[in-house]
């Protein structure tokens, strides 16, 4: 069975409902009980009768008047009201007028044991037989309905359905004055829960006592008996060394095999002990298990000294059983056994289907345990413990949920934007080389422009002082011609046959042929290194020099001083000189005409000549 | 026509009037409040004898008009729901203030020589009424104390159906609700006050 955890709300809803009910009824002017009112849910009936008992109180305290009739008032406020205290007068008990302790024939009664939610328990003398016995008659006596009669009698015919020496056996039904009782046997050493009062029980005892109780049940479930309020208060024990087990009190049993309502309208359970389909008040689902439950829960307080669920109120406690999990036994007794801790946990499931199929099976387990055997229980595995965790409490689940989603999510983006920062930081990285080295590179072609200008510097520089040079020179050379040509014509006039004026201008022009050339193959090289300006200053030389050079031949000519070869040699270098000056783009028609008139004029001398 | 106005619609001609300037309209708001104050007074009287020996009706009324007329002198309430909150706080401080000085462990009724010795100390018999009623005497005071801490919404329902003893069916035309709302949220109020006492109910 899956349990609804808005089940638990649910029974507050129907509380409200049914009280609601009784107002309105009550308004009306009629008497209502809350037995009356909870015969389909008679699993809230004790928790409506506090209410309504809680009502009552309150408003008698204020003084408000209900429209109720006079003199009727609700069944259940006066069976509370009524209660005499522990050991006071009975009389309001059976209804039977006489101050003391009733009389019922064939007892002599002694003292009050206990009440319940239907009946009060004397212990009693039978007389005939001369033994102890104890004494349950209804409660409430004139007032008790006929249903309740009806079940109290049904009661006691069940419970004489069971012989089991671990059920409490009924010796004899009667009625006194129309009222039932029944006699059954007296066990002297009190209930289970005095004694968990005192101490709290080892736990091969406890093992070994449920071990008889779980037997017991499994005899009734046998008989078709559900007891469905097992409780230590409702486990007496024998006294005696061994202290046997007796279960007591069937007055909430339900007989599997009779169709109607359970035996009695009286509370169906006690709230600390009872099972969530019990709680829920699910008949479908009230079969043996809910006493099964009812095992694990008195064996979990037999180990840990406090039932599974224990709330501040009736309701609290519903909604503990309905919703939580009980807290592990060994977590409150670190000394509890792990394989007992499995038992008692497996009895106490929130789903019957997963406790043990039947009370022997879990007495079968049992005695694996004290035999030191393997049991069959296995722990509740942690994805399971986590499941049930996420079912109580939902919203809280999902929040973690959410919130571990959005943590696992920030962590993907987290990578993903890291792993792509740091392959940009990469490729950024990457283009910073590449600028550096480019930089790199443009520094060192800076550096290599800059070296090659300061070289080209240099080379201007030298390539000026050469020329510079070459001018001073030229300059000197002009200057000596000019000396050597006035010598030349001063002594023309001795003999014009003397060779040695022409020889030596002959000779001259042949420096200036040469200086020419030089001038001329440094043009070239200028030409071929580009530096057009250092070109043109040498080819300004040269031309200087040719002409220089022309002149100084054309004296020669005239003082009769003729070498044709040379002057081949010189028509030769004069074209040269020529066609490089055209190919500057510079027109020098003077000095073309010039050369081709002295080439015209050294042909016509080589023709002589020869 | 004024005969078959209910209670309700007259207390709001009432307040109209009194808007309006008219005297005599606090007078008759006041004379409907002391009808109410004198059923909750006999009441607590009959119910509480303890008191009932050392204080009369009359007295107690007294006091209580005192008290409403100098707050309607002050305060004028609007609505009929204004009024009842009004007039049921007076007759709550009232009562209070009466259950104070009889029924408290300082008060006459608790240190009057018949309840120390004498005579009645030789019947224990006669002791008992005694006990009961002073231990519901002081829940009777701590549940008019609860009632002053309730939420507004709950201690108009209050005021409407304890104080003013309406029915339900006109308190919830009242507060303009259905019957099984009002009747919910009453025994919603009711538990919770119970709750108020735990354990402190006499047994």
């Amino acid at each position: 069975m899956a349990l609804d955890q808005s089940e638990a709300p649910a029974v507050r809803e129907r509380l409200d409902e049914l009280l609601l009910r009784w107002q309105e009824l009550r308004q009306e002017g009629r008497s209502v009980a809350a037995a009356d009112l909870c015969t389909d849910c008679p699993e809230l009936e004790t928790l409506l009768e506090e209410q309504i008992k809680a009502f009552a109180e309150v408003e008698s305290i204020l003084g408000i008047q209900t429209q109720e009739a006079d003199g009727v008032k609700d069944e259940s406020v006066i069976n509370r009201t009524t209660l005499p205290p522990e050991g006071a007068d009975a009389t309001q008990v059976t209804g039977v007028s006489f101050h003391g302790m009733p009389s019922v024939p064939g007892y002599e009664i002694i003292s009050v044991l206990g009440r319940g939610g239907m009946g009060v328990v004397y212990q009693a003398r039978q007389v005939a037989l001369n033994r102890m016995v104890a004494l349950k008659m209804i409660l409430s006596g004139g007032h008790a309905s006929q249903q309740r009669l009806q079940r109290f009698r049904t009661e006691a015919t069940a419970v004489a359905r069971l012989q089991h020496p671990s059920v409490v056996q009924i010796h004899d039904i009667g009625e006194l004055d129309g009222q039932p009782y029944y006699s059954m046997e007296f066990v002297a050493g009190g209930s289970l829960d005095q004694q968990l009062a005192k101490a709290l029980m080892p736990p091969r005892q406890a093992a070994q006592l449920l071990m008889q109780i779980a037997q017991a049940m499994h005899h009734a479930h046998q008989n078709g008996i559900v007891h469905r309020d097992l409780k230590p208060a409702n486990i007496l024990l024998t006294g005696s060394k061994d202290s046997a087990p007796k279960i007591a009190d069937f007055g909430v049993a339900k007989l599997l095999d009779e169709d109607g309502p359970s035996l009695s309208g009286e509370p169906m359970g006690t709230p600390s002990y009872m099972a969530p389909e019990q709680a829920l008040g699910r008949k479908q689902d009230q079969g043996p298990a809910i006493d099964v439950y009812a095992l694990g829960a008195i064996l979990y307080e037999m180990l840990t000294g406090r039932p599974p669920f224990r709330g501040e109120s009736t309701l609290d406690t519903l909604e503990q059983v309905c919703s939580r999990e009980p807290v592990a036994p060994s977590q409150l007794q670190p000394g509890c056994p792990r394989d007992l801790e499995t038992i008692c946990l497996k009895c106490l499931r929130k789903e019957p289907g997963r406790r043990y199929p039947s009370a022997q099976e879990l007495a079968f387990d049992l005695q694996r345990f004290l035999q030191d055997q393997p049991i069959e229980a296995r722990p509740t595995p942690p994805w399971e413990r986590v499941l049930k965790w996420m079912k109580r409490k939902p919203a809280v689940a999902v929040s973690l949920l959410l919130s571990a989603a959005a943590i696992i999510a920030l962590l993907v983006v987290w990578i993903v934007f890291t792993a792509q920062l740091s392959r940009e930081r990469d490729l950024a990285r990457a283009a910073q080389g590449r600028a550096e080295s480019k930089e790199l590179e443009a520094d060192s072609a800076r550096k290599d422009a800059e070296a090659e200008k300061s070289t080209a510097e240099h080379e201007r520089d030298l390539a000026r002082k050469e020329r510079e040079r070459a001018e001073a020179m030229l300059e000197r050379s002009l200057q000596l011609v000019e000396v050597v040509v006035r010598q030349i014509g001063d002594s023309k006039s001795r003999t014009f046959d003397d060779p040695v004026p022409g020889a030596i201008l002959y000779h001259l022009a042949g420096q200036f042929v040469r200086s020419a050339e030089d001038e001329y193959a440094k043009a070239k090289r200028a030409n071929s290194s580009g530096s057009g300006l250092s070109a043109a200053d040498q080819l300004r030389l040269a031309e200087q020099y040719a002409l220089q050079a022309v002149e100084l031949l054309k004296r020669a000519q005239t003082a009769g001083y003729f070498r044709p070869v040379n002057n081949r040699r010189l028509v030769d270098t004069a074209n040269e000189f020529a066609f490089l000056r055209i190919a500057h783009g510079e027109d020098f028609a003077d000095a073309r005409s010039a050369f081709e008139e002295l080439a015209t004029q050294v042909r016509k001398g080589s023709a002589s000549s020869q | 026509m004024d005969a078959v106005l209910s209670p309700t619609a007259q207390l709001q001609g009432c307040l109209d009037r009194l808007r309006l300037g008219e005297a005599t309209a606090r007078d008759e708001l006041v004379r409907h409040a002391c009808k109410t104050l004198e059923r909750l007074t006999r009441k607590l009287l009959k119910n509480y004898p303890g008191v009932h020996r050392w204080a009369q009706t009359d007295d107690v009324l007294q006091n209580a008009l005192i008290r409403l007329l100098a707050a309607l002198q002050d305060v004028q309430p609007a609505t009929v729901r204004d009024f009842y909150a009004l007039s049921s706080l007076q007759i709550r401080r009232e009562l209070l203030d009466l259950a104070r000085h009889y029924f408290g462990p300082r008060g006459m009724g608790a240190n009057h020589a018949s309840r120390l010795g004498g005579e009645s100390r030789q019947d224990p018999l006669a002791q008992v009424p005694e006990r009961a009623a002073s231990a519901t005497e002081v829940l009777w005071c701590e549940l008019q104390e609860q009632i002053g801490t309730l939420p507004d919404e709950d201690r108009e329902i209050v005021n409407l159906l304890y104080y003013q003893e309406l029915p339900q069916a006109e308190a919830a035309a009242l507060l303009n609700i259905s019957l099984r709302t009002l009747q919910r949220r009453w025994q919603t109020i009711i538990l919770k006050l119970h709750r108020h006492l735990g354990g402190k109910l006499p047994e």
